[in-house]
């Protein structure tokens, strides 16, 4: 009976992958045709209705300062140069950087703030137009972490826990969702560095990774330069004609091989390489921006034809999700702001501004926008007060107490500013969310829930969100 | 949380009708799936057995709620124990109906269902039909298969042949009947020397071993060839490159700055541990615990690295003790993993919600990992953090010795040098005049400029000259450029320096530099920066002259012919404090070497850094001696006082004279004195004259001792430093951490292992070396059984536990039980033999079937679990890689050592790295073509390649790689230049081997997949040859193009066109499925 079972669920599995909508989408995708995995794609497939069909994820690596950004805090004008008091501080653990400091003053933002968008949300005046498009975000002031450093604080936010091991937020939604792409990967990883300042913290593999999910869910890189995916490009001296023929000779020994051997990991694999030939052809196209006509870069600005910049990556990242691609995972390095942060701030800002608030409009005039979802934010925020002495050219240490993102379009309720920071923009006073909140919260979007999609890894059934998390309902469109 | 109080009133009702479940049975394959125990190989037929049927439902779906963990635990309801279900009558056995256990599972009230849904873990029918049965059936509970003791087989051997082999073959055979299967016959011998050649050594056979083998026709001809193989080397590689993913091996440490590390030597000492066939309980024991052995040698030492091998993070902000914890937990979690297959973690936190391990238990074993003084390091380009040793090779080991013997030898002399230099110097002062003396040792103040009362008047212009500043030559003029100020002094008055005033005193001070002088001045810092105290420069003329600096703090002096290559530059370790007087001097031998350059702060020699000695001409030049400038740069901020420019030999005992406003007294007087005359203070000055200046043989013997020195410290800084394990004394206390958190302790424990393991021995580890004695002891349930798994795994590609880092309640049960206590039984029999059990496995004919797949046999068992063929599967990513360098006759035999770094396209690290400071240079030569286990291993950044073909990251202990199967292989295959050059080698070899080209072909495949090909590929192969011909006829830079990649230079003698024709054969040879497969 239980044999008879087993083999049909084989059976119909396979079925399944061959003939319906999920399945062949599930055999393109990057690798998952084949190997074992501890839920069948039914059990993988959304929960529920998805808002969100594909997500755009913008982060800020280093941990941008809430206070000159998004979380306007009057006060701090006649707070600047007072010491941090105790009450506020709370005796909260610090990194080792500041935890020496003798003395805590406050800084105020050098930077003028203005309200934008129809219920009057705070802006920087460094980020002029993403005010612009206020009334398409969700701000949340009131985002929490337990991570001080940027190791562990970036670790948590991309894979749900502060130690290596864990599975991406990418890698879990190539696992639960599949590819919708013929010929790109499921989850695709771009960098930029910022004009602020060379990154002093590094980026991580495992941020992209799999962990323990099979390991062709993690993330790959698509880079600027002649081989945006790694060994794209064939040898010089092989053109396409000659690949092709190649590739038809190759795919019939291996048809010969599987007619010998029986295993149907060689039709598998022959499909790979037929994949592969495909993704050959349709990156050099994504990645040729001469079909995109003059006003695009008049909407990302001139940085967009730029290769590597924060705004080609911006521009590359709404042609991706136009072809299908399910997670786009950009960093934008530079934000740590330890010193000198007034003159390297606006730089950063510069950066991002236009080429951010151009990509939320140009998914939403081409429909895009309702099922995409698109997040921005770092690791954590900065502290009120001053590291070092106060300066002119002052700095701010790394804050988990608080901070601020943006999210943006499917199953996202625009034009909602979501909690509140204390004076000091040190503490939460309203609607706090933490980091698995978030994650609990993308998900829905995505049509999970965070508590059933699952993997069994030794022994236990593993989620993005751990054993905590919950939907924030109020971000929800 | 639910309370207690919220469900205690709920009661367990009675039976319900099945009514309604039928339809729901419809739908149970798909949903089946899930369950492990449907992915199990077919459990129809047998009766139901607890541990493989019932307890994984109990746990994934019963026991956190009714489970060990008395914190979560609801309703005071166990069904994790026998005794409390059956007096709650959840479960009445063999009554179904009257059990409230049943009853809840098919509830239809969402209040009284179980599981609940909010647990989101809903029972499946066939899960409930299970239960229902094994109550039917008596509700038996047993003990987890894997924590009772390993059960030796009574089957006898049945081949005389292949021994005990054959006991494998027939527990599965007898397995194989019950499911109606029949085993494959056995494969063709090329096919079985290129499977098991792969399999022992991740290489493939050569021609010549296959031609060897095909030829051999006796019966023992494949026991000899495995015999051959378990000697080779490669074995060793083999063996150990698999060590490295559960050993989370790397060359960097991980995390956000992921500086480099040196942790090869343990690598090496594992391959040495294969090579000689080191007993797994020593391997385990030396690994664990080597440092507590008895003199422990630095192999032992070594061995321990092993619980070193995880990250360390540099970060700047950082809590240390944070992430000490971690990497103990990491110990915990690799150990247990590796050792005895289960999974710790959950039980940091909380009590085990399946295992039967209790959070204290949980810190009772990290006690045992938690005795090191493990040292935060800081950030720089490479790192080793406290505890670690100097690995050395023996060949260094006796250079370091011999330089050892050295430097005693030269400091013994030294020392009786120095207990005789009374006597050396009155030999000398015998010889001396006091006029030669007065020579060679006198000094006189040249110039002294008090800087009191300097009258200057409102500046017309910007410059004045003004006269009495030098007490020595009242008339001398000196030029005021800038409003020159007093102040307060250090002696009366000073000047003050705004940072555009300067005094140009003219040409003083005019010495060659073979002259002996001295400078002293006073100075008061005011600010940062780079500043000049005097100088006399020519900045044009390539800065020839001299000077007194500040840089960053520190005073630094030039004497510069031409800068760099003809100029001293001394510099001292400590800096000047601002805001204070402090007294520098200069002095200068005449030496013309900057170890006659020394500067003194306070009266004190400062620790001078010599950072360029190569003067060999004049420094003379008519510039004008500067105060508070050089040339032009570098303009003074501060505060001035007491310049005194003296020319001849200032001592030590004299530098403070000078700051002293004193004349200096005659050396000349006093040496000629009776020495039992002198003072403390000039015994010690004329002890240091005679030991530095007058006595060849001392001077000749410090001069020899600083270099030998110094090559002692270049060749330590070529050992690399290999962290290794070392206890601490008094023991660190261990505490249960509440959530396990580093900075919650509550309970104090001592060291031990859990409960449920301890039952076959009266051992209660107190230490790492009690531990791997435990774990070893030919009781313990786990240690063998996890081991043989893993072994049996690496041949069929699925352990006889599936999930072979998982041995606990909600792991897989085993497909062959029997057989895989006969195997753990042998290996501990065997006195753990490593290269035994492995010859015992690869003999079986089990292992030596043939593995095409019938359509019958892919539909009863897809993944083989049955054994009913041979294995057949992808190659893991090192030897894809390992095998087309071999095939092409690359591959580069070296064994051990450093990581090399193969090609891996530019600009990755730079990506990724802190500062975009990490670079990536390949090798050139041996380091491309090496065993892809030497392969730099970077952990934010890890190599492309291997990362493709599902190498981890080694961020954490991996037991069991996923195999996938992707386009980015494919690409990879086709397009690294690895793979591109051995095409294109391999290529070379068949055009120059044969010269008809299906003869050819046939000799690429003979070395690629050790078997001729089918008429039908040779057709499929001679038609993409032809078209590639034309190709490269038609272009031949197209072909020069091709075969330039890599950097191996191209066979000279043939045709590029027909190279490049080749390349693109055996391109296709190297990318068939087969080739990247062992079948």
């Amino acid at each position: 009976m239980a044999s008879f079972a087993q083999l049909a669920a084989s059976m119909l599995r396979r079925d399944f992958l061959k003939n319906s909508m999920l399945g062949s989408a599930a055999l393109t995708a990057l690798g998952q045709a084949g190997s074992a995995s501890s839920l069948s794609a039914a059990e993988r497939s959304p929960h529920f209705v998805a808002k969100a069909k594909r997500v755009i994820y913008l982060f800020q690596s280093g941990g941008p300062s809430q206070l000159e950004l998004m979380d306007y805090k009057p006060k701090l004008k006649e707070l600047h140069g007072t010491e941090l008091p105790d009450s506020i501080r709370q005796g909260q653990r610090l990194t080792g950087m500041t935890s020496g400091q003798k003395s805590f003053p406050c800084v105020a933002p050098k930077f003028k703030f203005e309200q934008q968008g129809s219920n009057g949300a705070w802006f920087s005046e460094l980020l002029p137009n993403t005010g612009h498009i206020a009334d398409k975000l969700c701000i949340i002031r009131s985002m929490h972490t337990e991570a001080i450093n940027h190791d562990p604080a970036i670790t948590f936010m991309q894979t749900g826990s502060q130690q290596p091991g864990r599975p991406s937020l990418g890698a879990w939604l190539s696992y639960g969702l599949g590819s919708e792409a013929e010929d790109l990967p499921a989850f695709v990883v771009m960098i930029s560095h910022g004009s602020g300042s060379d990154a002093n913290q590094g980026l991580l593999d495992r941020l992209w990774g799999a962990g323990f999910l099979p390991s062709s869910h993690q993330g790959v890189k698509l880079r600027s330069g002649a081989d945006p995916v790694l060994y794209l490009n064939d040898p010089a001296g092989i053109d396409r004609s000659l690949r092709r023929q190649m590739l038809d000779k190759l795919s019939q020994l291996n048809r010969l091989q599987q007619a010998q051997d029986g295993d149907p990991e060689i039709a598998t694999r022959i499909e790979q390489y037929e994949m592969a030939f495909r993704m050959q052809t349709s990156v050099p196209s994504l990645t040729d921006l001469s079909d995109e006509p003059e006003s695009t870069f008049e909407m990302y600005g001139a940085d967009a034809r730029k290769p590597g910049s924060f705004a080609a990556n911006c521009l590359m990242a709404r042609r991706l999700v136009e072809r299908g691609v399910r997670f786009v995972q950009l960093y934008h390095r530079g934000w740590d702001n330890h010193g000198n942060l007034p003159s390297n701030i606006p730089k950063q800002c510069k950066d991002i501004d236009q080429p951010q608030s151009a990509l939320i409009r140009d998914l939403e005039q081409r429909g895009l926008l309702d099922d995409t979802l698109v997040i921005w934010g770092g690791e954590f925020g900065r502290t009120v007060y001053s590291q070092g002495s106060l300066q002119d050219d002052y700095g701010r240490d790394h804050h988990g107490r608080c901070f601020s993102m943006w999210l943006a379009g499917g199953g996202i309720r625009a034009g909602t500013v979501i909690g509140e920071t204390d004076d000091y923009g040190y503490n939460i006073v309203r609607d706090p969310i933490h980091i698995h909140d978030l994650h609990a919260t993308v998900l829905n979007c995505l049509g999970f829930d965070h508590e059933r999609l699952t993997y069994r890894f030794q022994g236990r059934d593993f989620r993005l969100t751990d054993v905590h998390g919950k939907v924030v309902q109020a971000m929800l469109g | 949380m639910r309370s207690r109080e919220k469900i205690r009133p709920k009661r367990w009702i009675g039976w319900r009708t099945l009514m309604g479940l039928l339809p729901l049975l419809l739908f149970a394959p798909i949903t089946i799936a899930q369950q492990p125990i449907a992915q199990q190989p077919g459990t129809s037929g047998k009766p139901l057995n607890f541990v493989r049927d019932i307890q994984p439902i109990l746990a994934n779906h019963c026991w956190s709620c009714h489970g060990p963990d008395e914190k979560t635990r609801e309703a005071d309801l166990r069904l994790d124990l026998q005794q409390v279900a059956f007096d709650t009558k959840a479960i009445v056995p063999n009554k179904p109906a009257e059990s409230g256990l049943v009853a809840r599972i098919h509830s239809t009230d969402a209040e009284q269902i179980m599981p609940p849904p909010a647990t989101k873990k809903p029972l499946n029918a066939e899960q409930k039909r299970l239960l229902e049965q094994w109550i039917q059936e008596g509700a038996t509970y047993e003990g987890h298969w894997a924590f009772q003791a390993i059960q030796r087989t009574q089957r006898p051997v049945q081949d005389s042949l292949r021994g005990k082999s054959s006991i494998i073959d027939a527990i599965v055979r007898e397995e194989l009947a019950k499911q109606g299967m029949q085993p494959a016959p056995p494969a063709d011998r090329a096919t079985l020397l290129r499977r098991v050649t792969l399999d022992l050594t991740g290489l493939p056979p050569t021609k010549q071993e296959l031609e060897q083998f095909l030829a051999d026709t006796a019966p023992d001809a494949y026991h000899r060839v495995v015999q051959r193989l378990l000697n080779s080397k490669a074995y060793a590689e083999k063996m150990a490159s698999q060590w490295l993913d559960l050993s989370r091996y790397a060359d960097t440490n991980g995390y956000n700055n992921d500086e480099d590390r040196t942790m090869w030597p343990w690598r090496d000492w594992v391959i040495q541990a294969f090579d000689e066939n080191m007993p797994y309980d020593r391997f385990v024991t030396e690994q664990l615990a080597g440092d507590l052995l008895p003199d422990p040698t630095q192999d032992q030492r070594i061995a321990t690295a092993f619980l070193r091998n995880q990250g360390h993070n540099t970060e700047g902000g950082i809590i240390q003790e944070e992430y000490r914890v971690e990497y103990v937990a990491d110990r915990v979690h690799t150990t247990a993993t590796v050792f005895l297959g289960l999974s710790m973690q959950c039980a940091r936190c909380h009590d085990h919600k399946y295992d039967p391990i209790s959070q204290k238990e949980y810190f009772r074993f990290f006690a045992l990992f938690n005795n090191i003084d493990e040292r935060q390091a800081s950030y720089s380009k490479f790192v080793a953090a406290e505890p670690f040793i100097r690995v050395s090779t023996k060949s260094q080991q006796e250079e370091l010795s011999k330089l050892d013997r050295k430097i005693t030898e030269l400091k013994t002399a030294s020392a009786s040098a120095e207990s005789a230099y009374l006597e050396t110097l009155t030999q000398w002062l015998k010889t001396q005049s006091a006029e030669s003396i007065e020579q060679r040792f006198g000094a006189s103040i040249l110039h002294t400029f008090p800087f009191d009362s300097v009258q200057v008047k409102t500046p017309e212009s910007n410059s004045q000259s003004v006269i009495g500043l030098d007490i020595q030559n009242p008339q001398h003029p000196v030029t005021v450029v800038g409003n020159l100020a007093s102040s307060t002094g250090q002696r009366q008055e000073s000047l003050q320096f705004d940072g555009a005033t300067h005094l140009s005193l003219g040409n003083i001070a005019d010495f060659e530099n073979t002259t002996p002088f001295a400078i002293s001045v006073w100075v008061y810092l005011e600010s940062d920066g780079s500043m000049a105290l005097v100088s006399k420069m020519d900045e044009e003329n390539a800065f020839r002259g001299l000077d007194l600096l500040i840089e960053n703090g520190k005073l630094v002096s030039h004497f510069i012919h031409r800068w760099p290559q003809n100029a001293l530059k001394v510099s001292t370790k400590e800096v000047l404090q601002k805001s204070k007087w402090q007294h520098v001097c200069l002095t200068y031998d005449g030496s013309r070497k900057a170890s006659g350059l020394q500067i003194y702060i306070d009266g004190q020699l400062a620790t001078m850094e010599r950072l360029n000695d190569s003067l060999s001409d004049s420094t003379k030049t008519e510039r004008p001696f500067h105060v508070g400038l050089r040339q032009k740069s570098l303009p003074f901020k501060g505060k001035l006082d007491d310049l005194r420019i003296v020319q001849g030999n200032v001592q030590s005992i004299q530098v403070k004279e000078l700051g002293q406003a004193q004349p200096l007294t005659s050396f000349v007087a006093w040496l000629g004195m009776p020495s039992d005359t002198w003072t403390p203070e000039q015994r010690e000055q004329a002890k240091q004259i005679t030991l530095t200046r007058l006595d060849p043989v001392y001077i000749s013997l410090q001069q020899e001792l600083a270099s030998k020195e110094k090559e002692r410290s270049e060749l330590m800084d070529q050992f690399p430093g290999v962290m290794i394990m070392k206890e601490m004394n008094p023991r660190r206390e261990t505490f249960v951490l509440n959530r396990g958190q580093y900075d919650q302790p509550t309970e104090r424990v001592d060291p031990n292992v859990p409960e449920v393991l301890r039952s076959f021995s009266s051992l209660a580890p107190s230490n790492r070396l009690e531990l791997a004695k435990w774990l070893v002891h030919p009781g313990h349930p786990l240690t063998a059984r996890v081991a043989v798994n893993r072994f049996w795994e690496n041949y069929f590609g699925i352990g006889l536990v599936k999930t072979s880092e998982d041995f606990g309640i909600t792991g897989e049960f085993p497909s062959h039980r029997e057989l895989l206590d006969f195997l753990a039984m042998y290996f501990i029999d065997s006195g753990w033999d490593v290269k035994e059990l492995q010859r015992l496995i690869v003999l079986s004919e089990t292992y030596q079937q043939d593995s095409r797949i019938s359509g019958e046999n892919l539909a009863k068992d897809p993944e083989n679990r049955w054994l009913a063929r041979g294995p057949r599967y992808r190659l893991a990513a090192e030897t894809i890689r390992d095998n087309a360098l071999a095939i092409a006759g690359i591959l580069q035999p070296r064994i051990g050592g450093p990581s090399v770094k193969p090609y891996q396209p530019a600009g990755l690290w730079e990506d990724v790295t802190v500062e975009r400071r990490g670079k990536y240079v390949p090798d050139q030569g041996e380091g491309l073509y090496r065993r892809s286990m030497y392969t730099f291993w970077k952990r934010t950044c890890p190599p492309p390649a291997m990362i493709s073909f599902d190498a981890p990251n080694r961020e954490v202990c991996v037991a069991r790689r996923s195999r996938t199967n992707t386009p980015l292989q494919s690409l990879v295959l086709m397009n690294d230049p690895t793979y591109v050059e051995a095409a294109r080698v391999l290529g070379e070899i068949m055009l120059a081997s044969h010269e008809k080209d299906d003869a050819r072909i046939q000799e690429g495949y003979l070395r690629a997949i050790s078997r001729t090909p089918r008429s039908d590929e040779v057709f499929l192969l001679l038609d993409l040859l032809a078209a590639a011909r034309e190709r490269f006829q038609k272009d031949q830079t197209a072909a020069e193009q091709l075969t330039q990649v890599g950097s191996r230079a191209r066979l000279p003698a043939a045709d590029v066109k027909e190279i490049a024709a080749w390349t693109i054969v055996a391109s296709t040879i190297l990318n068939l499925d087969e080739t990247i497969s062992k079948r």
